[in-house]
């Protein structure tokens, strides 16, 4: 599809290719020679050039996949080889990365299972939900996604996948891709020896009889078997050690975190070695939960593909790629990704403001120079001034030329003058704080990791896991289940000049 | 006062009180008292030195081109930021973006205001992305430029008439 055309030759970053100029044609994202399949490769490379893809096809698209999901069990059941990603989280030039034959493996010739959370927090969850699907329709038996915590109504419209649709396309375009999460299943048997599911387990987890009673076609529940599976978390301890075999998971303001006694009786009960999921960021993009010592197969193991979490965690991505029973980690680094505004914002929504102060300041500046008004003041001289024109020019005077007239202009004079400065003092000030706003939310993509200012000993901070905790820290009230009244919070401040719209620190 | 018809003439939307107030401005301004604004004499104004859009501002200003703000031009300019008129003051926004003011914003036009106000704080490729974006979304006709009516649809939720208020001299 042919890029933005430059027909005045001003365009300035000539060695930048610009993105395609109309969505994908429909003959060539369903060409008759796949019969009916979508075309994935250009799919792929057009939507890494930021390509769209118009409503009606993914309508079509996800019409199509929603079919092959809603045949699928509650849980489902792979044998190796089989590569197994984690959090994905809208990030999808690294998405594409992950793809490659070297790290995750091509779609071709790989079997793939996705633990969740495609959606929110990076801004190209569309287009991740767009090529997964494609490639699904091309593998339907060797791919194969889960639902994780993020798919569903309540997390999307938090977080920013709803914005995402609303501004791609729009309400009912999101609340199809809604009805279709609804069809995930939610848990898979490798090789009939390990669980994978994006969470974890839970009380009312016995057996897999469990799983598979569950109606799984709906909003996930804010408690219970279904909440579990896509919320709770492995305790943070060494051994796994909890007292009691749960612990209410405050962290997620939902769900339990479970220990070793808790997972150790299920896994033996099944049958089963481990339980892999993904759901909590590592700074590896793996985590081994040798709850049994070192010489054991680790009781849970965690996976996170989205490196450089939200643009702030430094963190690296992995996945799993199972082989003969054995099973492996392949790390991978970030990709860069284009340059987004917060929310999606376009250049006029960004500037104007500015450009209406900065206008505002060159009017109001030209018009008092040599009057030396302060800002709330006219001084005598002017009201002095102001008298004598007008009773120069009585006769140009409309108004009746009583001395009362004469003290309302001057009056009025006034008025209009400290009206324009109170009307700049004021842009300057929403404009300072908007841009501060873009400063706190812009760390993140979906303007949830809140920033501040750093005391002394930014420049200090190198250290990969300083800057993953820092980052994990501050954002960790984002980890929590939304309730109704909640809006996004600051927790710890911190300052990051990676991707920041402003280089400036904030005034003291 | 030379220009006595002229000045009749520009009245515009300023009685004639406001008029004389302006000249005066005018003259201060006018340092050489050449009768005409040179470019220097609104960059040298102190409080502007910082103001990263005075040249925008002058050379719309500047209608005749000719490199200076004559009295007329000075009350023309203001006239169309003054008052109620919502459609002026889209047309002086987007006059700010189309620099060689043909009616159109070209992508280099964007790209050259928009740096003039972001400065270091983005790279060249960082904004370039955002103007192509910002183009293609704004772009109905597929010119691959903005005309005044697709710039107007853009802004249409921003209420910029509103926010150039000035309620006069």
């Amino acid at each position: 599809m042919d890029p933005l055309k430059d027909p005045a030759n001003d365009r300035h970053v000539k060695t930048l290719k610009p993105p395609p100029h109309r969505p994908l044609m429909k003959s060539l994202m369903f060409p008759d020679k796949l019969k009916n399949k979508p075309d994935w490769k250009l799919l792929k490379d057009h939507l890494q050039k930021e390509g769209r893809v118009s409503k009606e096809d993914l309508f079509k698209l996800v019409g199509d996949c929603n079919k092959l999901l809603k045949n699928e069990g509650n849980v489902i059941y792979i044998q190796d080889p089989l590569t197994v990603v984690g959090d994905i989280h809208g990030q999808y030039y690294d998405l594409l990365k992950l793809l490659e034959p070297k790290v995750g493996g091509n779609p071709e010739t790989t079997k793939y299972l996705f633990l969740g959370d495609f959606v929110d927090r990076g801004s190209y969850s569309i287009e991740v939900i767009i090529l997964l699907y494609a490639i699904k329709l091309n593998y339907p038996n060797t791919v194969y996604f889960l639902r994780g915590n993020h798919e569903c109504r309540q997390l999307t419209a938090f977080f920013n996948f709803k914005d995402e649709c609303l501004y791609k396309y729009d309400q009912e375009t999101y609340d199809m891709l809604m009805d279709s999460f609804d069809l995930f299943p939610l848990a898979c048997i490798i090789n009939s020896k390990f669980i994978a599911i994006h969470g974890g387990i839970s009380p009312d987890l016995k057996s897999l009889e469990d799983i598979k009673k569950l109606d799984r076609y709906h909003e996930p529940p804010k408690s219970g078997l279904f909440c579990d599976l896509l919320w709770s978390d492995p305790v943070d301890q060494d051994q796994g050690n909890l007292d009691g075999q749960w612990k209410g998971n405050e962290v997620r303001g939902c769900s339990w975190f479970f220990g070793n006694d808790a997972a150790s009786k299920f896994l033996q009960k099944n049958n089963l070695i481990s339980i892999i999921r993904a759901h909590e960021a590592q700074l590896d993009g793996y985590k081994m939960h040798r709850w049994h010592g070192g010489k054991d197969f680790p009781v849970v193991i965690t996976i996170f593909s989205a490196p450089n979490y939200c643009d702030v965690y430094n963190n690296k991505g992995a996945v799993i790629k199972f082989e003969n029973n054995t099973l492996n980690i392949q790390q991978f680094q970030q990709t860069p990704h284009p340059y987004l505004l917060p929310n999606f914002m376009d250049i006029f929504t960004w500037s104007i403001p500015f450009v209406a102060e900065k206008v505002n300041e060159i009017l109001y500046n030209l018009l008092q120079v040599g009057d030396q008004v302060d800002d709330e003041e006219i001084n005598d001289e002017d009201i002095k001034q102001f008298k004598e024109l007008t009773q120069q020019n009585k006769k140009y005077d409309k108004q009746s030329t009583t001395g009362s007239n004469n003290a309302k202009n001057t009056e009025k004079l006034k008025k209009k003058i400290i009206f324009v400065a109170n009307m700049i003092k004021m842009q300057k000030t929403l404009r300072e704080q908007s841009e501060s706003i873009i400063q706190l939310k812009g760390a993140c993509p979906d303007k949830r990791l809140p920033r501040g200012v750093l005391t002394a000993g930014k420049s200090a901070i190198m250290d990969a896991l300083a800057d993953f905790n820092i980052a994990k820290n501050a954002d960790i009230v984002n980890e929590k289940m939304p309730t109704m009244t909640q809006t996004p919070q600051q927790s710890i401040s911190i300052n990051k000049s990676i991707n920041s719209t402003s280089s400036k620190t904030k005034k003291k | 006062m030379g220009n006595g018809q002229g000045m009749e003439e520009q009245m515009g939307t300023f009685q004639p009180q406001e008029i004389k107030r302006l000249y005066k401005r005018f003259q201060f301004l006018d340092k050489d008292g050449s009768g005409q604004l040179e470019p220097s004499e609104l960059f040298d104004v102190p409080e502007l030195s910082q103001n990263p859009l005075v040249k925008r501002v002058f050379q719309i200003f500047d209608k005749d081109n000719d490199g200076k703000i004559s009295f007329a031009e000075f009350i023309t300019g203001l006239s169309s930021l003054y008052g109620n008129d919502e459609e002026e003051k889209l047309k002086f926004m987007f006059k700010i973006y189309d620099i060689d003011q043909d009616g159109f914003i070209t992508n280099g036009e964007l790209f050259k205001v928009l740096q003039m106000m972001v400065g270091n704080n983005l790279t060249d490729v960082q904004l370039q992305q955002l103007v192509d974006r910002t183009i293609i979304k704004a772009d109905e006709d597929f010119d691959s430029k903005i005309s005044f009516a697709e710039f107007k649809k853009m802004v249409k939720d921003l209420d910029v008439a509103s926010k150039l208020q000035m309620q006069g001299v």
